[in-house]
């Protein structure tokens, strides 16, 4: 998979964001791991775009990178065109108001010593002169209420008071706070329960509505991912396998990791009982277990080929010395796979 | 699907007829301290045949983990923790065993696999050292003897190398890899009972798939039974005989899991059902609501626990608290509901608290399940 190219991106009036080609390295010379190798997307005005991978595999580095926190090691990231990697000082800080971002872990995120108020106001105010700040408040409670909770019971207390759906919708307010044109959703439903989960999920759809905000979401759920994307980016080892509309990547996988992945979902269907996961029926025979169970690998910045190829069922020779380029498969469906044929039908059993 | 891999895991002539765990009103609870005490588990009673899996749901607080230490009686003489009901293991209340004879039971006949691998197995020891350790107590084997067992159980669980792995510390091994040690040791005295506690949850979902795989097949190798908990329905419908859903310290249904998924009882399992986004369904379609938050178990209502977030509820489910329903189907699928999902009682209260916009609690009740997909970007079919 894992792929370079950038025949995926949109030459669209629309594009409020477009990452091109972006590398993050981690670690110093010798310890250097290369976490996203050459990732580019775009992401148009009130678009949802899902990013969705494994652990390791560069989601999180990605998001940070867009953020300019801290800026990747090479590539572009355009706001509006304006690329942000190369702004500096005042100019960087007031393009990053225009893309906030909300995190996995919604408790740790949120200043504990702070009351709720506070907490949703401080980026505003830190963007309003000192004698003006008082006029904030209405605008904190009016966002308070948007994302369902009550201002006048929440807004005095601190953080450990909330459960972890409430916090989140605490970190939602707060970034909704600067008005953004870009929210980045980092595994923002991982670590809370289904009830709760369906609570944000909503709640995020709604917002994006209201606020025309454009949303870059990461998730490792696939099922998540497919409810609130309209476009989805799959990636592996810090570089981008497939690429399309929701449809065509539910519907349609065409690189072998999309395939993996979308097997590997427990199915709420008593009737597979006992019946491997690894080997759905109308999948061909499933690689053996050794092949496939290895996760995702760092990989070295000079690595070469396509890093899915060591649990890849499909990996030929080529895979080993050349990085697949993505190439269009249909009108807004890309793979990144030498092998892909794309007229194979899903893998996992009828639809 | 394939028909060859959906045996039942059932085999005739084993065991007396009895099930080799039954659990009768269980309560746990612990001193919260200033007098308040936390009822986690709360009057529950459960059985399991051997060679099944239990898969027990709940969110987080319902109090699953907790029962799953109950069950193997894990609190056992433990200051701040009270303790109450029987615990029938294969013939054996536990409840009446002292902490010396339990030592016998854990490990040996009823296995554990926890959720962080990393937290659970010891990072300064070798694998083979942890997983010797267990089979010397337990079985007697000589360090030699155990050695070569363990090697065989890594190889088993599908660790590639098993005689080099013997010398890997935890931290060198990836979490998948781990998750399959701690299958190992928890299948090396060759356990009843494997208690599986949110075994997938801090894994991948590919190697999720191979972990779930894996204890399935040993499952059936060993004619071992399983207790299964997770949050993740899904999970527990494709991998579970029967399943319990817990809700504030009780199990509010109990059924096998097709009876579960196809005959829902309880709203709140229906609810959880309903919330969950699937990779089935449409892009942006609105997931079902469960309003609120669980109740503290310090304080649980007098009611129905439910009550306050469910569609359902009734002036009697605030008043009064549901029992275990003991007329139920042939099939012993039980639930804690006044007003079931799907019978008659259960569709006038729906449709009384539909006509009111609103449940007994004055909760505002949201009447269509799932609403239909709102087609939003212009490549949506």
């Amino acid at each position: 998979m894992a792929g370079i190219g950038a025949d995926h991106m949109r030459d669209a009036d629309d594009v409020v964001l477009a990452v091109e080609d972006v590398v993050v390295d981690h670690g110093s010379s010798a310890r250097r791991r290369r976490a996203v190798n050459g990732i580019s997307l775009d992401l148009l005005r009130q678009e949802s775009v899902g990013v969705v991978g494994e652990s390791g595999c560069g989601k999180s580095s990605l998001a940070k990178a867009i953020m300019q926190l801290p800026p990747p090691t090479a590539g572009a990231v355009r706001l509006e065109g304006v690329d942000l990697t190369r702004q500096r000082g005042e100019a960087l800080r007031s393009s990053r108001r225009r893309i906030q971002m909300i995190f996995q872990d919604p408790i740790a995120s949120l200043n504990p010593r702070r009351r709720i108020r506070d907490i949703v106001a401080e980026g505003a105010a830190a963007w309003t002169a000192r004698g003006e700040r008082s006029g904030l408040r209405d605008r904190v409670d009016d966002l308070l209420r948007s994302v369902g909770l009550d201002a006048d019971a929440v807004g005095d207390r601190r953080p450990r008071e909330f459960s972890g759906g409430q916090c989140q919708r605490v970190a939602i307010a707060r970034a909704l706070m600067l008005q953004p044109d870009v929210l980045i959703a980092d595994e923002p439903v991982s670590a809370l329960d289904v009830s709760i989960q369906a609570q944000i999920l909503n709640l995020l759809d709604d917002l994006k509505r209201e606020f025309e905000l454009a949303m870059i979401f990461i998730s490792h759920d696939l099922a998540v991912i497919k409810n609130v994307s309209d476009r989805v980016v799959v990636v592996y080892a810090g570089r981008v396998c497939e690429v399309g509309d929701v449809a065509s990547i539910f519907d349609r996988p065409a690189h072998p990791y999309t395939k993996l992945l979308l097997r590997s979902i427990p199915v709420m269907d008593t009737g597979r009982r006992h019946a491997p996961t690894g080997n759905g029926a109308a999948a061909p025979a499933a690689p053996s277990a050794d092949v496939i169970q290895r996760g995702v690998e760092l990989v070295r910045a000079d690595e070469t080929g396509c890093p899915f190829r060591t649990r890849c069922p499909r990996a030929v020779e080529r895979c080993a010395v050349e990085v697949p380029e993505i190439r269009q498969v249909s009108r807004d469906h890309f793979v990144a796979c030498h092998e892909a044929d794309v007229d194979e039908p899903a893998g996992r059993g009828p639809a | 699907m394939s028909t060859s891999d959906a045996l039942p895991t059932g085999e005739p002539g084993v065991g007396d007829g009895a099930p080799l765990l039954d659990v009768r009103d269980l309560r746990t609870a612990f001193d919260a301290g200033g007098g308040s005490t936390v009822r986690a588990v709360d009057g529950v009673s459960l059985t399991l045949e051997r060679g099944r899996t239990l898969g027990v749901v709940g969110e987080s607080g319902s109090g699953k983990t907790v029962l799953s230490r109950s069950i193997m009686h894990l609190f056992a003489d433990q200051a701040g923790v009270t303790t109450e009901g029987e615990i029938w293991f294969d013939g054996r209340d536990l409840r009446a065993l002292r902490r010396p004879d339990l030592r016998d039971v854990w490990g040996k006949e009823i296995a554990m696999v926890f959720q962080d691998p990393m937290t659970s197995l010891n990072p300064v020891r070798r694998v083979g050292v942890t997983l010797s350790e267990a089979m010397r107590r337990h079985l007697g084997l000589s360090r030699s003897a155990a050695a070569a067992r363990a090697v065989s159980l890594l190889e088993e669980v599908g660790i590639p190398s098993p005689q080099h792995q013997m010398r890997a510390y935890p931290h060198q091994l990836s979490g998948g890899m781990r998750q399959r040690v701690m299958i190992a040791s928890a299948l090396s005295c060759g356990p009843k009972l494997l208690v599986a506690d949110e075994p997938t949850t801090a894994l991948d979902v590919t190697v999720q798939a191979q972990i779930l795989d894996l204890i399935d097949r040993e499952q059936r190798e060993r004619f071992m039974a399983v207790i299964l908990i997770t949050h993740d329905l899904s999970i527990v419908a494709s991998r579970a005989d029967a399943v319990a859903v817990m809700y504030a310290g009780e199990v509010v249904e109990h059924a096998a899991a097709d009876s579960l998924f196809s005959r829902t009882r309880h709203p709140y399992t229906e609810a959880l059902v309903q919330a969950i986004p699937r990779v089935e369904d449409e892009p942006h379609q609105r997931l079902f609501n469960i309003p609120g938050m669980p109740p503290q178990l310090a304080a649980p209502p007098t009611g129905c626990r439910f009550a306050d977030r469910c569609r359902y509820a009734q002036d009697r489910c605030v008043d009064e608290h549901p029992p275990v329903d003991s007329d139920a189907q042939a099939d012993g699928h039980v639930a804690r509901c006044f007003y079931p999902v799907g019978s008659d009682e259960g569709r006038e209260a729906l449709e009384r608290n539909a006509a009111r916009g609103a449940n007994a609690v004055g909760t505002p009740v949201q009447l269509v399940a799932k609403r239909p997909s709102r087609p939003r970007s212009k490549e949506a079919v």
